[in-house]
């Protein structure tokens, strides 16, 4: 928790990407950095709980399965009541973004990790697989009907001039607000964790003010349950969204 | 139990009716219960949870759009060297968007499946 010891506290130091096996290849930094460390925790974490969840495919599921079974229920049932049965196609997809997402979140409340998910690169990195699957499935399944996204259908013509920038500028904000609000919750989260506990720091090497050392105290326990609730609600969040704008790729007619 | 094989086919027959009225009946009652539980399951989940996502999609729809349009805009005046004109045109439409998201996502009912077959 406390990393930034001695003098100095700095919330900002648990984002800080150092690379672990520097790697320089034609001039491009390739180094294998602590980012890509946690990248590969989380995808093995993620092939232990899936593997090992239907490894056994019991009748009656034992804790990993039924864990297992439950994320992949609950992402089935998301993906059927956003696109129905034409979604079925694009469940790996929300599927695998869902449970990177949650698996990054979890992992990086464990004091001392790194949290992947609070670096926009990353977070936009996802948005854009998902607007680009969107782009590219949309227009090779409808071609030109694609665009009708922007038209709304009923609208008078000279209305469509201020509605079709308007639709653009929805469009492109997706990957945008898609990408911001997970990175921001979760940079937001941790700081203010790690705030909470330099000021614990700070009372108790303060002398007289130690007694108030438990308030801070307190605020980090509270608030790291309402990171764990977070963690989860984001991945939940990014799942719905992915789901709401491949329907858009599905049905672009409105 | 035993003796059930001895009794004259016209009980038998009402046994027959009697056990799968019974029956339809439990599977009825099953059903019901199984909704009830899956719709309180959901309205649980539904509570904090859901408030707080459609919270933090408000404040990001938002924010985004505004962003954005004032990107769009002041990209373009750098590339037209029209200097003030589309920022403020793009601006004020990013605006606009952002209102407008809010108020697509606030009009419907969260949560279910075809909030995005109009508009």
């Amino acid at each position: 928790m406390a990393a930034g010891t001695g003098p100095v506290i700095d919330p900002i130091h648990q984002f800080e990407v150092h690379p672990i096996v520097p790697l320089n290849i034609g001039g491009l930094d390739l180094s294998f950095t602590n980012a890509s460390l946690f990248m590969v925790i989380v995808l093995g974490v993620a092939l232990l709980l899936m593997l090992g969840g239907t490894a056994g495919r019991s009748l009656i599921p034992g804790r990993l399965q039924s864990m297992a079974e439950m994320l992949y229920e609950f992402i089935e049932d998301t993906c059927q009541s956003t696109m129905g049965s034409h979604g079925r196609k694009f469940l790996p997809l929300v599927f695998s973004l869902f449970l990177f997402v949650l698996l990054s979140n979890l992992i990086g409340l464990i004091p001392g990790t790194f949290t992947v998910t609070s670096h926009i690169i990353v977070t936009f990195a996802l948005a854009a697989v998902v607007i680009l699957t969107v782009i590219i499935y949309g227009i090779a399944k409808h071609g030109t009907h694609f665009f009708g996204l922007f038209v709304p259908s009923g609208v008078p013509k000279p209305l469509l001039l201020l509605i079709v920038p308007i639709e653009v500028i929805s469009f492109v904000s997706r990957p945008i607000s898609l990408s911001m609000r997970l990175f921001a919750n979760m940079l937001a989260g941790h700081i203010a964790l790690k705030v909470f506990a330099g000021f614990l720091l700070m009372l108790s090497a303060a002398g007289g003010w130690f007694a108030l050392a438990p308030l801070p105290l307190a605020m980090i326990v509270a608030l790291t349950a309402l990171e764990f609730l977070v963690a989860g609600l984001q991945a939940f969040v990014f799942a719905v969204l992915t789901c709401i704008y491949l329907n858009d790729a599905l049905h672009p007619g409105h | 139990m035993a003796a059930d094989k001895n009794d004259d086919p016209v009980d038998d027959e009402a046994l027959k009716r009697r056990l799968g009225e019974l029956t339809k009946a439990l599977d009825g009652k099953r059903q019901e219960t199984e909704e009830t539980a899956r719709a309180s399951r959901k309205g649980s989940n539904e509570g904090i949870g859901k408030a707080m996502g459609t919270g933090f999609r408000v404040a990001s729809e938002l924010a985004a759009a505004i962003m954005v349009g004032g990107l769009l805009g002041w990209q373009i005046d750098k590339w037209a060297g029209t200097d003030p004109w589309f920022l403020l045109v793009f601006l004020m439409l990013g605006i606009v968007t952002g209102f407008w998201n809010v108020y697509k996502l606030a009009a419907r009912p969260t949560g279910d499946g075809d909030r995005q077959d109009k508009v």
